[in-house]
């Protein structure tokens, strides 16, 4: 473990940047001078507008990509060493946007095992995390279901299982509902809350603001800067410095702003529908 | 342009195992300057209603009448000239190598002169916000998601389309961009004189633009109605899967608390005006 290393730590990062070169208009940072830490049992939201950097940062986080300056931890484990990567990549495990692209297998229960095979786990213990990790995510029935015969919510919850079967300490999901439709987005977030109370660390990537209400803290990227950090309740009191960067708040935190600002008192924590509804009522 | 479906049913691969029954009996009017919604789940039946409206899939049983005539072989050619239909991630499709060439495809296939099609281009750009000096001779693989998404939309609107159908347009956008493209939608019904069909499962966007509702469930249509009308019963479409907007949800929750609010409030503007008039606020 890297000195000075919380024991209760499972991200850090230090200083980080990333540039790539862009063919026509040359060299371009994706990302500048982040650094945060995640602790182990956390749930992250990071959210920012398209092209902040929150895909670019998401893959720093399990080593896909490497930093061109600065440092990220997994565990402890720097990122940059290549001898780490295997270890990094079964400790955090990745979610993409679009389940289509995730599915490997012609059954369920081959999909999820694709992990715990390419680790070398015994067949047995296979078994056993296969069935425990469809049944953490609800998926326990379709065993031998087709994968791409069912919906978007039921793909996305068995890329999550399939990720869940390698025994990762930190799920990192990239926009996991962007392409699902309201029913599989509650599925996911469902299933997402569900696996942070297990214990598992969850960093959530979205465009959703409603998602991230549901979170412990909320990270925001702008151009590549992260550019504000704190509970949902204190990040969507800054509604206008979320609108200028082309996000928003939950359309609730809006309206509780609107309110205040007519001299209705409330109090400052309101982000959801019943909140504001016991508020009024009180 | 008028379309009226009658008693529509569309059935996947009859008299086979994988026989799947897509739409059941729908009966719906469109008429010029409409600006409809379809709302429904995944599988509910919406993008093979919407592939009927521009004759891309033809009725298993019932009749489909455009300006009150039914619709023959050769009519499917006029019909998928007249509407024009955007695909959910519609940057997916481009494929030239500059913006204009890309924006030009369709036109190009309709025989038109050069400098007919340039217009073409160049109007279709710029009713999508995007500059065709600035932009045309770029790559379209260089530019951002969001304008990708509208290069796209630019190569429908250059067929000059009397019907547009949209699926999912906003799907995968940031609020900002999000905001940008539906905004656009608005102008080209209100502006531009478009008929406007928008797909989407987010109740959110749809609510506070659409003129008309219609929701899709199972290959069924299940409502039908303008907004206040389908998001009265609020159950119902819970029971469906589909939420109510936040702040309709919000007003339908005072009212079960026993607070005295209309429910047809779709943005934080009006439900800001409604509860404030429930606390008897004096405003300014």
């Amino acid at each position: 473990m890297h000195p000075g290393v919380s024991p209760i730590e499972i991200i850090r990062a230090k200083g980080l940047g990333f540039k790539y070169q862009q063919a026509d208009t040359g060299e371009c940072w994706a990302l500048r001078d982040i650094s945060f830490t995640v602790n182990k049992g956390e749930f992250v939201a990071i959210l920012g507008p398209n092209g902040s950097g929150k895909s670019t940062l998401a893959k720093h986080l399990n080593a896909l990509l490497l930093p061109t300056c600065g440092e990220v931890w997994v565990n402890g484990l720097l990122t940059s060493d290549e001898a780490n990567h295997w270890q990094i990549r079964q400790l955090a495990g990745m979610v993409f946007q679009n389940p289509d692209n995730q599915i490997v297998a012609t059954t369920v229960e081959e999909d999820v095992a694709f992990g715990p095979e390419n680790l070398g786990v015994p067949s047995a213990e296979i078994r056993a995390r296969v069935d425990e990790a469809l049944e953490l995510v609800g998926m326990a029935g379709y065993k031998k279901h087709a994968p791409h015969l069912l919906s978007g919510g039921q793909k996305q919850r068995v890329a999550i299982a399939g990720v869940i079967a390698m025994r990762p300490e930190c799920l990192i999901l990239d926009e996991p509902t962007a392409m699902l439709d309201p029913r599989g987005r509650m599925e996911v977030m469902e299933t997402v809350k569900r696996l942070n109370k297990e214990g598992i660390t969850v960093v959530l990537i979205t465009h959703f603001m409603e998602e991230a209400v549901a979170a412990d803290r909320v990270m925001v990227l702008a151009d590549g800067r992260l550019v504000m950090s704190g509970t949902p309740e204190e990040v969507f009191l800054r509604g206008d410095e979320l609108r200028a960067l082309g996000l928003d708040t939950p359309p609730v935190a809006r309206l509780a702003q609107e309110l205040r600002l007519a001299g209705v008192e409330l109090a400052p924590s309101v982000l959801t529908v019943e909140e504001l509804v016991s508020e009024l009522c009180r | 342009m008028q379309i009226i479906l009658e008693n529509v049913c569309h059935t996947y691969m009859p008299g086979t195992p994988f026989e799947t029954r897509a739409l059941i009996d729908i009966n719906l009017t469109i008429e010029q300057g409409e600006y409809l919604a379809i709302i429904g789940q995944t599988g509910s039946g919406k993008s093979t209603l919407v592939q009927h409206l521009n004759g891309l899939l033809k009725p298993t049983s019932g009749r489909i009448l455009v300006d009150g005539k039914e619709v023959d072989k050769a009519g499917y050619r006029e019909i998928r000239r007249r509407v024009g239909l955007i695909f959910q991630f519609p940057e997916q499709q481009l494929f030239a190598e500059t913006v204009f060439d890309d924006v030009a495809f369709g036109p190009k296939n309709l025989g038109l002169t050069e400098a007919e099609v340039r217009r073409r281009v160049e109007h279709a750009m710029q009713l999508v916000g995007l500059d065709p000096k600035e932009l045309g001779e770029r790559s379209p693989f260089t530019l951002s998601g969001g304008q990708m998404r509208r290069i796209a939309m630019a190569g429908v609107l250059a067929m000059e389309p009397e019907v547009l159908i949209l699926d999912e347009p906003a799907a995968g956008l940031d609020p900002r961009g999000k905001k940008e493209i539906l905004d656009q939608i608005d102008r080209l019904h209100r502006e531009e004189g478009l008929t406007v069909i928008l797909v989407s499962h987010s109740m959110e966007d749809v609510a506070s633009r659409a003129k008309h509702l219609l929701v899709l469930a199972e290959g069924r249509q299940k409502m039908y109605g303008t907004p206040a009308e389908v998001f009265r019963d609020g159950e119902e479409l819970a029971e469906m899967g589909l939420g109510l907007p936040q702040m309709c949800l919000l007003m339908h929750k005072l009212r079960e608390a026993g607070k005295d609010v209309p429910t047809d409030i779709f943005t934080v503007e009006e439900a800001r005006e409604a509860i404030l008039k429930m606390l008897g606020v004096q405003q300014a």
